[in-house]
């Protein structure tokens, strides 16, 4: 579970998050809303990227606040980025492989290891092939694969789906709601209705930086605030 | 003729240890390091010191390594978190400061320079001749560049290469950018300080001015040329700008125009490679 109160960051004048108050705690949760609301900053608070100006974060009973992004990751919270962060110029084992740099064995088995998180993740690739030769929506399934390799049991999900192919949608369905199964807890943040409305068990609704509500699919779709704020009539 | 040839394959032989150590930090983690020579420099006084100080040889090779070394990791902590200009800007003003301090200290003998360098001792051997110090050199240098190509193809240079790639993707990953980075910089700069002492020891006379930016920017068109994250394109690149201007003492030019005749010849070589090659002859990355 996370938890976070009042939270605020601002860049400049602009108040990105505004006394934020947020529990994550079910298996599959959504952020959403409108462009502007800050939910990315949320996401970069929770994973020390951004520090908040105000406020505290909960991970597991352990104050995460001022953690660094490194160590975050070490507390157990793995994400992936608005826009792909792949290591171009290395292969999708190097990329995966990054991961494991803890680990101090690198025999065999890693490799099978390897190959079984590109094939969960549905990437059909040669290990080998660098990956900065990927297209956008497969860059996110790597991406998705080397934040599975952290063996990590929460998974923070920036816009999975945006801009990739109609087809890729269903894999990453299919893959998110796959991972309670293993114990891992997803939080994402996106755009595309059906797909929130029909994995999600819990949605938060961002707004100028705060929470507007918070409850299950059929909750968010009748609340009249959400409606007016976001989702529309 | 021999004692010529011999000559070119010793500095060919430094500088390739020079400029794999530099290709590691730029090319392979992509610091743009323009302070690299500083290390070069430190490495052939600290040597040199050392040894005209009664130190063994061997024991101020291997100082000259970690005081380089040493200096590099302390470079990396306040500029760990700069990147691109301004990094290439604050590291080029530490090899200012360094050069600035060579000119100025008296152990260094400022502008002067330090003359009468010993040849290194082995086992009471001089190593005097030009053929001893091209195998001397030699074994020094296959240890180097054998140890910086395992580091580079080990876990940690896997590291190394993806926080050159992206560095907030590395962090979200449980990477210390900061310890990778000032590691890097550590190896990078003793290589570097045990290229200085191979240079000293066999030019037997060292000046603040071996050191400037004018031998950065050679050292730099060696692995531009050869391409970046590539230790066969330092080594390729070390031996065409070494051998490059030496036909010119042959073709009787007078000696005023033998210099601008050099500089003109890397000119023309390094924009026929940026126009026809631009990650160079053996590059797997471009410098941006």
């Amino acid at each position: 579970m996370i938890y976070g109160s009042n939270i605020s960051v601002s860049f400049g004048g602009v108040h990105a998050l505004k006394n934020c108050k947020f529990t994550i705690e079910e298996d599959i949760t959504s952020i959403i809303g409108p462009n502007g609301a800050g939910k990315t900053t949320l996401f970069n608070t929770i994973t020390g990227h951004v520090t908040p100006d105000t406020g505290t974060i909960m991970s597991k009973d352990e104050d995460i606040t001022h953690t660094p992004p490194y160590r975050i990751v070490r507390q157990g919270i793995a994400r992936t980025f608005q826009e792909p962060h792949v290591f171009d110029n290395l292969s999708l084992r190097e990329n995966i492989l990054v991961s494991r740099h803890n680990t101090i064995s690198f025999d065999k088995r890693m490799k099978e290891e390897v190959s079984d998180i590109l094939h969960r993740v549905g990437l059909a690739k040669p290990v080998d092939m660098q990956a900065g030769e990927l297209s956008h929506g497969q860059k996110r399934l790597l991406e998705v694969a080397r934040a599975l390799a952290l063996d990590n049991d929460i998974l923070l999900l920036d816009e999975p789906t945006a801009g990739v192919h109609p087809d890729l949608v269903d894999t990453f369905k299919d893959i998110i709601t796959s991972l309670p199964d293993d114990g891992v807890s997803v939080c994402l943040i996106e755009h595309d209705m059906d797909f929130v409305m029909d994995i999600s068990e819990e949605i938060l609704v961002l707004k100028t930086g705060s929470v507007l509500a918070t409850g299950t699919p059929e909750e968010i779709r009748k609340d009249e605030a959400v409606l007016e704020a976001y989702l529309g009539p | 003729m021999m004692s010529y040839l011999g000559h070119l394959a010793i500095l060919i032989i430094i500088y390739s240890i020079l400029a794999v150590s530099l290709d590691l930090a730029v090319g392979r983690g992509g610091i743009l390091n323009l302070g690299h020579i500083a290390f070069f420099g430190i490495g052939a006084y600290t040597s040199t010191l050392l040894v005209m100080n009664s130190v063994p040889f061997l024991l101020g090779l291997l100082g000259a390594g970690f005081l380089a070394g040493i200096t590099g990791f302390i470079l990396a902590l306040p500029t760990a978190r700069l990147s691109g200009d301004y990094l290439a800007v604050a590291t080029l003003g530490f090899g200012f400061i360094v050069e600035s301090l060579m000119r100025n200290l008296s152990v260094t003998r400022g502008a002067l320079g330090i003359p009468g360098i010993p040849k290194p001792s082995l086992l009471g051997m001089e190593i005097a001749s030009n053929f001893s110090y091209l195998v001397f050199a030699s074994a020094i240098a296959g240890v180097s560049l054998f140890v910086m190509h395992r580091l580079m193809h080990s876990h940690y240079g896997r590291l190394v290469e993806a926080i050159r790639d992206d560095k907030t993707a590395a962090k979200s990953l449980g990477v210390s950018t900061l310890s990778v980075t000032s590691l890097t910089l550590f190896i990078a700069a003793f290589f570097a300080g045990i290229a200085g002492s191979l240079y000293a020891h066999y030019i037997t006379f060292i000046a603040p001015g071996m050191f400037n930016l004018h031998e950065l920017i050679f050292v730099f068109s060696i692995i531009i040329v050869g391409g970046l994250a590539s230790f066969r394109g330092a080594i390729v690149g070390a031996i065409i700008m070494t051998l490059l201007p030496e036909p010119l003492r042959f073709i009787g030019l007078p000696s005023s125009i033998i210099g601008p005749a050099r500089q003109m010849l890397f000119a023309i070589l390094l924009l026929s490679i940026i126009y026809f090659k631009p990650k160079g002859l053996f590059g797997q990355v471009e410098l941006e």
